[in-house]
């Protein structure tokens, strides 16, 4: 039977009184499929979450990459609670900083140093300040369609931004040597440095992972030219590999910002450095006022316990691929063309044959409303909690969701 | 940033020919067009933006072509001073390089602009009318600042198809960037790529304003958002850049 959302419509309209947008950022229902989708959750478990109308979801959003272990994970709980207990915003650092830093130095490759914040954006905002310090130069080199957050350098906004916030950012398009090597020509010993993602996830597309030259090619060109490489992982880190994406990737960048998963859905992020780097790190003035927060940084501590012990990366890469198997084969079957990209572990679906998104609204709206939560424009996460009976429950969902494309579109 | 010379497309390519839905639609300004006939050619510089007003018949038709003799002429210098004649902001005294003795032509354009900038300010028109008149203002100047606005024209590369707005069962519009020069078409799309639909007319005129909430209106179900969102963000841009060309209170003018 078909969900219904009255309590989460209501609820919303309260929300749009006290708050603008209601839900604003990446939360907004508009990026869904508004009136096939909830809009507020009431409890999750697991690989599962219940909306407050009483629905119940497989979700594969994952809180869009944080709940790598699954919700309310109950090691990851206790720590946090056990913590809290002895004190959580202090007025002075924990040991336990120094232990989450000495294990993420040991874990993540090529980091020498590392320093903890609160949200993905923190770290990428530390990683081009500190590029800038290091070489005493300008600009940094992003991606096209790249997100590194909201902060007015970052381009994502249209409000209240100026063009000198965005003066000394030069765009390339994501995985293309040429454009990189032009844009150093023309900024000659300008360049401070270059943020890229470990392989591109833009929004509203597909998902590309790079050529095997690439990544070797863009060390090589940074080195030649002294320009820091900066890695932002904190989609992608800890789904690819422990080790972080770069490593997945083959290559050492000189800093890399981690985030999202690290924790299990508790705030902590965190940028990560190469020794040439420390000294310019050790003169920054950068902090806020839960970025020492204790309990966060426990649970950081067991939760890459618990991604190692799990051997995380095989299981979530393993689920992807029967899901996606899965979705291929019955899209097939109703004579649909699908495309999956990106990592198993980190898929993008659409279909093949449009560009407005009308099909996956359509078939994502109809799999939210039968217990399914996908996204029709966003990339979808697997985690550790999702078993293989959400994956045949899942198919037996989309199943009635192709249908639905077939009968309407045709194709 | 506002470019003068866009600014002058817009009043000549996108506020004027409502005039011509109006001398339809509304019987005050059938009124005024039935009382004189003849046409009026505005054009700035000797390369510039220029449009004719054509009176006959009780009705209004602007013609962009601008060809032809005309039985009045007023020539602007420069895009500033036309934009101060439909702005009302600043000097404008054109050169009436022919039919300055025509006063009764100039009079009648006077009276009916007047009159149109009275029911885009919903003083005498019907909610129904003024939502239409906006929509059309709406749909031409996003194809004008897409084709000449220099900020904007890089974004407009970047998107591929058509964006409809309308009012649930009532007027649609639509900006077709399928192929060269985006074009903005009153009427539906045949198969839009990105739909924004309003529920009412007033809420149309709300949102034209810029009073409306509208991502939660867009979860209230108020306004259906639909298809290409990436399409959606880029117009999105562009609409607020109408906002900059013709301010809420200039869109009524």
């Amino acid at each position: 039977m078909s969900y219904s959302f009255k309590k989460s419509h209501d609820l919303f309209a309260r929300a749009a009184r006290v708050m603008p947008q209601g839900i604003y950022g990446h939360f907004t229902p508009v990026i869904t499929v508004p009136g096939s989708y909830p809009y507020f959750v009431a409890k999750a478990k697991g690989s599962h979450f219940w909306d407050v109308d009483g629905n119940e979801y497989i979700d594969y959003m994952c809180a869009y990459g944080p709940m790598i272990l699954g919700y309310a994970n109950d090691k990851i709980d206790d720590a946090y609670r056990k913590q809290a207990g002895l004190g959580s915003c202090c007025s002075i650092a924990t040991k336990l900083s120094v232990e989450l830093a000495e294990r993420v130095t040991r874990t993540i490759d090529g980091a020498d140093w590392v320093m903890f914040a609160k949200n993905g954006a923190d770290a990428t905002s530390m990683a081009i300040m500190l590029a800038r310090g290091y070489k005493k130069r300008t600009k940094i080199v992003l991606a096209e369609e790249g997100y590194h957050g909201t902060q007015a350098w970052a381009g994502t906004n249209s409000v209240g931004i100026t063009p000198s916030d965005r003066a000394d950012i030069v765009m390339v398009p994501w995985g293309d040597l040429k454009a990189f090597r032009e844009v150093i020509t023309i900024h000659k010993d300008q360049i401070a440095g270059v943020m890229f993602t470990p392989y591109h996830h833009p929004v509203f597309a597909e998902q590309r992972l790079p050529d095997p030259s690439f990544w070797p090619e863009m060390r090589r060109i940074c080195d030649e030219n002294d320009i820091v490489l900066i890695i932002d992982d904190v989609r992608a880190g800890w789904r690819l590999d422990l080790k972080g994406s770069a490593h997945y990737f083959g290559i050492r960048p000189d800093m890399a910002c981690f985030s999202k998963g690290m924790a299990n859905g508790y705030a902590i992020s965190m940028l990560v450095g190469a020794e040439k780097l420390r000294i310019t790190a050790s003169k920054g003035y950068m902090t806020g006022s839960f970025w020492m927060n204790a309990p966060e940084m426990a649970v950081a501590l067991v939760c890459l316990n618990e991604m190692e012990r799990i051997n995380i990366t095989n299981v979530v890469k393993e689920l992807g691929e029967t899901l996606l198997k899965g979705l291929a084969d019955l899209a097939s079957v109703h004579g649909l063309k699908i495309s999956i990209t990106g990592p198993s572990a980190i898929p993008f679906m659409k279909f093949a044959n449009e560009t407005n998104f009308l099909r996956s609204q359509l078939f994502c709206g109809e799999c939210a409303k039968h217990g399914v939560f996908f996204h029709p424009h966003h990339n979808w996460f697997l985690c550790a909690a999702h078993t293989m009976e959400d994956i045949h429950k899942t198919l037996e969902v989309a199943d009635g969701g192709f249908r639905m494309v077939k009968e309407r579109f045709g194709g | 940033m506002i470019d003068q010379k866009v600014l002058s497309k817009i009043y000549l390519g996108a506020v004027l020919p409502t005039m011509e839905t109006l001398s339809i639609e509304d019987p005050g300004a059938s009124s005024y067009a039935g009382q004189w006939s003849g046409r009026i050619r505005f054009a700035v510089g000797l390369r510039g933006p220029r449009c004719d007003v054509v009176f006959k018949d009780s009705m209004v038709k602007v013609e962009p072509e601008a060809r032809g003799p005309s039985d009045i002429y007023l020539f602007f210098p420069t895009t500033t001073m036309l934009n101060a004649l439909f702005s009302g902001k600043g000097i404008s005294i054109p050169i009436p390089l022919k039919g300055f003795t025509r006063l009764k032509g100039l009079m009648v354009f006077s009276r009916l602009a007047k009159h149109m900038e009275k029911v885009l300010d919903g003083a005498t028109a019907p909610e129904k009318l003024r939502a239409r008149l906006t929509l059309d203002i709406l749909a031409r100047t996003m194809a004008i600042i897409s084709r000449d606005d220099p900020e904007l024209r890089p974004l407009a590369k970047k998107i591929h198809g058509k964006a409809e707005f309308r009012i649930k069962d009532g007027h649609a519009v639509h900006v077709d960037f399928t192929r060269g020069e985006p074009k903005g078409i009153i009427g539906t799309a045949q198969s839009p790529d990105f739909l924004l639909e309003f529920a009412t007319d007033d809420l149309f005129l709300k949102v034209s304003e810029d009073k409306v909430d509208v991502l939660a209106q867009a979860c209230l179900l108020n306004i259906i958002v639909k298809g290409d969102l990436h399409m959606g963000q880029i117009v999105n841009v562009f609409l607020d850049k109408v906002g900059v060309y013709l301010p809420p209170k200039e869109v009524a003018k």
